[in-house]
């Protein structure tokens, strides 16, 4: 890591140095859940307190002129420090732009809004979340459908055409280095900077946007073991809508994923080499006052096809669902608070029925 | 219950009170700001010092109505005699401290020798409102307005900031958005006002 925080730290004092314009961003959130019922489920923790994480960020983009500008994310939380984000970008027309480097993978309009001063609720959706959700390991649900931020490296063209005045469509279509693991997603590992196969991913999202509504769709697949035959597809569609003191907002996503034929251990006979988990949320922002915000979700997240060998899950259809009722107070224009209950069910699985309740601390600037 | 907090907040017209609550009580407590007591071209110069400290968040129309509201809504008017001002204010958004509310001492006042601002007309006013709704509802849709507002600082970085931002996917900042978004930067940062008809270059220095 020493050697990134180096580079890091050059371009930064580079740059000021060379009076480029240098906006900075950074963010910090504290969490802490509390899990209902015995022998709660654990998750990692930075802190050493079992339910307690935090998460801290910073961020440089440093305008050069001429339609060029970096971005350098830096991100610290239970993986240790990350590189968020890292890209050149240049600005050619609307239509036409290209960015190169380590990139936030646009699939999902979740992944835009990844840091925890950009989204409501103390925990991320159930398509979105990593370690954050119950039941998360390798051995049970095994992480959402594209854990954000899905950071990877690659270069991307992205632009926007206008449709008449209000109304334009958006897109990023990008060529990336792509997920890895072995029987299933390993995502500590797709965030290693060297690809694990010889088989590039795609990746791309395309978003119709109006004043007060916009409706997407993303996507990516590629082979995501050593050997370039297994491979991953992922789907997705997204919309918004702001009305009044409400703001809507509701993704699906589907990831298949090609299973190891070879592998040994599976519960059941295996006749489908593949399995597909499908996740959503619908989400409902309601300001009932300038520094308040009540937030109402639903989501949940189902996988369908062969358990993993070892899984703790024991049948071809097993899914958690969560309702969430949060509040998002704003303190000032760098503090906020959130916190929420949640209520999560499992099915197909022997997993009881937990409340939880979140509370975050959230700085930013 | 979703449809009818819906069907209110569309159906609500927005009042002064809501323009002084997002505007004035954005970065102050409701102690703080009615407790100064001034006449309307105080509280007009004092407000429009404020409006040059954060010039995407309160625009030129802004300062009438609010100096209005604070006279004539709020009634924050001196009781008696008119207020003198005791220090010389150098830092107004942090420093509005009043001894007691009825007899203000040590009021920041604003320096009596600025021009009172000149109330923009009808144009100004509907491109300032548009402007300020525009970045409102598109900033909002990933970002708190605390961050927008505090990165907005000077003309060049909030055009670059704003143009960048537009091609963001999903953004939902059209071609036209970016233009009225422009001219209104344009005219909260610097005078004359640019039409928002006519297409403004990039604010990019030539290097």
């Amino acid at each position: 890591m020493t050697p990134r925080l180096v580079v890091l730290t050059s371009l930064l004092v580079s740059t000021v140095s060379h009076g480029a314009d240098v906006i900075l961003a950074g963010s910090a959130s504290l969490d802490y859940r509390l899990v209902s019922g015995a022998a709660p489920p654990t998750n990692p923790s930075p802190l050493g307190i079992n339910g307690m994480t935090f998460e801290l960020a910073q961020k440089v983009v440093v305008d050069v002129g001429h339609g060029v500008s970096f971005t350098v994310k830096a991100c610290g939380g239970c993986h240790g420090l990350e590189v968020d984000q890292g890209f050149g970008e240049l600005h050619v027309r609307r239509f036409f732009n290209v960015r190169a480097g380590r990139l936030n993978v646009p699939v999902g309009e979740f992944t835009v809004r990844h840091d925890p001063t950009n989204f409501s609720t103390p925990s991320k959706p159930l398509p979105f979340a990593m370690g954050d959700m119950l039941q998360y390991g390798r051995s049970a649900f095994n992480l959402g459908i594209v854990p954000a931020p899905a950071v990877d490296n690659g270069v991307e063209v992205f632009g926007s055409l206008g449709l008449g005045k209000r109304v334009s469509l958006d897109y990023t279509v990008s060529l990336i280095k792509g997920l890895a693991g072995d029987n299933d997603l390993d995502f500590a590992r797709s965030r290693v900077w060297v690809d694990n196969n010889r088989t590039p991913a795609v990746a791309a999202r395309v978003v119709l946007t109006g004043p007060d509504w916009s409706f997407g769709a993303s996507g990516t697949a590629g082979a995501y073991d050593a050997k370039d035959s297994l491979w991953y597809a992922i789907a997705g569609v997204e919309a918004y809508a702001r009305l009044g003191i409400v703001t809507l907002r509701a993704e699906a996503l589907a990831r298949r994923t090609d299973l190891d034929a070879t592998a040994t251990g599976y519960p059941f006979q295996l006749i489908d080499a593949w399995f597909l988990k499908a996740g959503w949320y619908a989400q409902a922002d309601v300001q009932l006052h300038r520094l308040v915000t009540l937030v109402l979700r639903s989501d949940g997240l189902h996988r369908f096809g062969m358990p993993l060998p070892d899984s703790e899950l024991t049948t071809a259809s097993a899914g958690v669902q969560r309702q969430t009722v949060a509040a998002f107070v704003r303190a000032n224009d760098f503090v906020a608070f959130k916190a929420d209950y949640e209520l999560w069910t499992f099915t197909g699985t022997t997993f009881p029925l937990r409340h939880v309740g979140r509370v975050a601390l959230v700085l930013g600037y | 219950m979703l449809a009818l907090l819906v069907t209110l907040s569309l159906a609500a017209p927005p009042s002064t009170r809501l323009l002084y609550e997002q505007k004035c009580l954005y970065c102050h407590s409701e102690e703080v700001s009615e407790r100064v007591r001034l006449t309307e071209p105080q509280w007009r110069r004092l407000i429009e010092q404020m409006r040059q400290r954060a010039p995407v968040l309160i625009t030129r129309g802004d300062v009438f109505t609010l100096s209005r509201y604070m006279v004539n809504g709020l009634k924050l008017v001196p009781a008696q005699k008119p207020v003198v001002a005791v220090t010389k204010p150098d830092s107004l958004g942090a420093d509005l401290r009043l001894a007691d509310a009825g007899v203000p001492r040590d009021v920041p006042l604003p320096t009596p020798i600025d021009p009172l601002p000149e109330e923009p007309n009808a144009d100004e006013l509907a491109l300032a409102e548009e402007g300020f709704a525009l970045m409102q509802t598109r900033c909002s849709r990933c970002h708190t307005l605390g961050r927008v507002y505090g990165k907005l600082d000077t003309l060049e970085r909030s055009l670059n900031v704003i143009e960048r931002m537009s091609l963001k996917t999903g953004s939902g900042i059209t071609e036209d958005d970016l233009r009225v978004l422009e001219a209104y930067l344009r005219s909260q940062f610097e005078r004359p006002l640019q039409s928002a008809a006519e297409p403004v270059g990039r604010a990019t220095s030539p290097r």
